[in-house]
């Protein structure tokens, strides 16, 4: 009998342990489907119903997930719910405690970490969030399975939507059925700062609103023949910051990978002559003297994030500077290279798109930080920046700061450089990372130049075929 | 007999609740998803996902280099430990210590280890600077066809105790008598080792056999720290892909590739298994 009471106990324990973990399960499902739905006083069996009618009307709320606490979206976000009172939206960030200077490297890295399997998990079960800032998102592998929204066939389909109204280069995917599947809220150039007047001084002319590199490599030349201001052409590293060879790798052969990898038969070509005669050139480059790595040269590799920070940057390098495209591969068509930033996506599986949707557009029309999408907003920058009349630069460490006047004549030309802006910079990619790893063997003199090919090619072949 | 058996049922429920949980459902889960279509709800297109896998190159090259693995590492560790196992079986100096320096692999934390042999075959590591020293070309250990080699060598480093201890066990239960009675007959070495020392280990040898065998497949964890999620081709591992491919969502891809591997582990045990079983039915 005592036996029997002991199989009993230890029975209902097992069965307590599988009841309480089934019941946590239900527990945080039906709390993800009320945060989907914003509507914490139903239960369960209500949120059935209400799940279909949320499209329709009613009050929606809006998840909107981001990595980094963002200040734009906060108020956007408080903007859009006074102009619209039946949607509620719902920021969430993956940072788990606010930035400060103290904040570690390991802790930001552990949250970026939790913050992409989580929404990775999210995504493929079918939730997740209604909108996402795909920042550390692998929002390639999203698209590929189906789990964002078209955003090309919402723009084709809405009439209150003109792609004229922004900068269609970067808006990107004009009327196709696949893309884009994200839309940024803003975008930065990239090019190069260079001295006009030190240039002028030594009689070198080209173009570089055409230039290649190969055009770039043989004006670098005549610069450092003509014995001019500098000793090197130019200095690789964004802004004053020196960057190695890896830098400078990785930004020529981003803008030539689709000379190298054919994406659609998973082909790569990296033990090819070209590829090795592009690593040769531009070993060339470092052991000629045309790209420095310690002083000053006629030009700098800068990206611009804003108009002030356009003005800024040429004033750091000194009064006669000017902003140059920077050189582009043979086959591509010529422009600015460009970075969008603030890429945000729809999930595919929200029941709240149509609104989702409503308040992506509200906020691509109401971005005014960075270079917005928004031709008008940029406008608008600018015309703010014109009648400030003058710039005090943030002091960084003992630099020191000083106010300037703004520059009418030159803040003009950005407008056009952003008009201009064509070549979007993928500088990510595993493919790249392989480059980037195995060519400092090359660069240190250790390695051939076909050594190093065969070997980004083996790799490089396993990625394309997985 | 009936109560017995709830009884036992009882006492196996916690550790079979575990397993169940842990491994068994997931691994259902898993085995279901294999055979359906990435799209949420997911329909059912049969085969098609294992089509995709054997399709894809680096799959293949994956699995070949496994296999290979396995069928090179696994006869060089059990040789190796053999060897290992008759010699410390005799009264040997300093015999205690030695088979507690086999046993250390297997306590000291692989991480740590890792990083020590990193710095070793790194092509500007140590390796590298005493052949620069002597003169010769350096070889670029890791990212080379001898990556592979080094890995075995890992391998082998690493469960050579394990399977040290094994075999010593077996070796010891081996009757002496056997040995007088073989050498009064005037048996020498040779026939002794052939007609004792290998029949009777031979059990033993059966299941050092697979233990070496599921531990060559989890050698990944090493290959992964010290040479990352894309190493040289030689080197990338069934598990490489597997990884790469739960980093990328591709879980269909994921599951079939897991569901392969086990039924080809599944097959391995259990062909083993029976092997084991005659030889067992045979000596009787």
């Amino acid at each position: 009998m005592k036996k029997m009471g002991l199989i009993l106990l230890s029975v209902a324990l097992v069965v307590l342990t599988l009841a309480a973990c089934s019941s946590n399960k239900g527990a945080s499902e039906s709390d993800t489907a009320i945060k989907n739905l914003g509507n914490p006083t139903d239960g369960d069996e209500a949120s059935a119903t209400t799940n279909a009618a949320a499209d329709s009307g009613g009050h929606k709320t809006i998840v909107f997930s981001v990595f980094w606490p963002d200040e734009q979206y906060e108020q956007a976000a408080k903007a859009y719910e006074a102009a619209h009172p039946d949607v509620t939206i719902k920021l969430e960030y993956g940072l788990s405690e606010p930035y400060n200077n103290d904040s570690s490297r390991e802790q930001t890295d552990a949250d970026i970490e939790k913050f992409t399997t989580s929404t990775n998990a999210a995504m493929l079960s079918g939730k997740g969030p209604d909108l996402l800032d795909l920042r550390y998102l692998a929002a390639d592998d999203y698209e590929r399975h189906h789990l964002l929204e078209n955003l090309g066939t919402r723009m084709d389909g809405d009439k209150s939507f003109r792609r004229t109204d922004y900068f269609a280069n970067v808006l990107g995917g004009e009327g196709s059925a696949n893309g884009p599947f994200s839309l940024p809220l803003s975008f930065s150039l990239g090019g190069m700062v260079g001295d006009e007047a030190a240039i002028a001084a030594t009689g070198v002319t080209f173009d570089d609103r055409t230039w290649t590199w190969d055009d770039f490599m043989k004006a670098g030349r005549e610069l450092v023949a003509a014995k001019g201001k500098y000793n090197a052409a130019i200095v690789s590293g964004e802004g004053m910051l020196v960057g190695g060879s890896d830098y400078f790798v990785r930004s020529v052969v981003a803008d030539n990978y689709s000379r190298f990898v054919d994406e659609t038969n998973r082909k790569a070509s990296f033990d090819s002559a070209d590829f090795t005669g592009l690593l040769k050139q531009i070993k060339g480059m470092y052991d000629d003297g045309i790209v420095g790595s310690t002083e000053r040269g006629y030009f700098t590799n800068v990206s611009i994030l804003s108009p002030e920070d356009y003005l800024t940057t040429l004033n750091v390098f000194g009064d006669d500077t000017t902003f140059y495209v920077k050189p582009h591969a043979d086959e591509e068509a010529a422009g600015t290279s460009f970075e969008t930033r603030s890429d945000i996506g729809i999930n595919a599986n929200s029941k709240v798109k149509d609104a989702a949707w409503d308040f992506l557009k509200y906020m691509m029309d109401h971005t005014t930080i960075g270079l917005p999408i928004n031709k008008e907003r940029f406008a608008n920058a600018i015309q703010q920046l014109k009648e400030k009349g003058s710039i005090t630069p943030p002091t960084i460490g003992s630099q020191h700061s000083t106010p300037f006047k703004v520059d009418n004549a030159k803040l003009d030309l950005l407008e056009g450089f952003a008009e201009a802006a064509s070549r979007k910079k993928n500088r990510s990619g595993k493919v790249l990372d392989i480059i980037s790893a195995n060519t400092a063997a090359f660069f240190a003199g250790q390695k051939s130049a076909e050594d190093v090919g065969k070997l980004i090619q083996n790799k490089a072949m396993t990625v394309l075929n997985e | 007999m009936s109560r017995d058996g709830a009884v036992a049922g009882l006492f196996l429920a916690p550790s079979l609740i575990g397993f169940s949980v842990f491994y068994l459902i997931p691994f259902v889960l898993g085995f279901y998803q294999s055979f359906t279509d990435g799209a949420i709800g997911g329909q059912l297109v049969g085969f098609r996902n294992y089509a995709d896998l054997l399709h894809s190159a680096s799959f293949r090259k994956a699995a070949g280099n496994t296999m290979l693995f396995t069928a090179v590492g696994v006869p060089l560790l059990i040789i190796l430990s053999m060897t290992l196992a008759i010699l410390l079986n005799r009264s040997l100096y300093l015999r205690s210590w030695l088979r507690t320096s086999f046993m250390l692999p297997l306590v000291v934390p692989v991480a740590s280890v890792v990083t020590v042999w990193q710095v070793f075959f790194d092509w500007n590591g140590t390796l590298n600077a005493w052949l620069h020293e002597l003169g010769m070309a350096r070889v670029d250990w890791m990212q080379s066809n001898w990556s592979m080699s080094i890995v075995v060598v890992m391998y082998v480093w690493k469960n050579i105790g394990y399977d040290m201890i094994l075999l010593l066990a077996g070796l010891q239960s081996i009757p002496k008598d056997y040995y007088e009675t073989a050498s009064l007959e005037g048996a020498g070495r040779f026939r002794q080792f052939r007609h004792i020392t290998v029949i009777y280990l031979t059990p033993t040898l059966f299941f050092v056999l697979l233990i070496s065998i599921i531990n060559s497949f989890k050698v990944f964890r090493e290959t992964y720290l010290l040479a990352g999620d894309y190493p040289y081709d030689r080197l990338y591992m069934l598990q490489h892909y597997m990884n790469n491919m739960f980093f990328e969502l591709d879980v269909q891809k994921l599951t079939a590739a897991a569901t392969l591997m086990v039924g080809c582990i599944v097959m391995l045990t259990s062909g083993l298994l029976r092997a084991e079983r005659r030889f067992r039915e045979n000596s009787e």
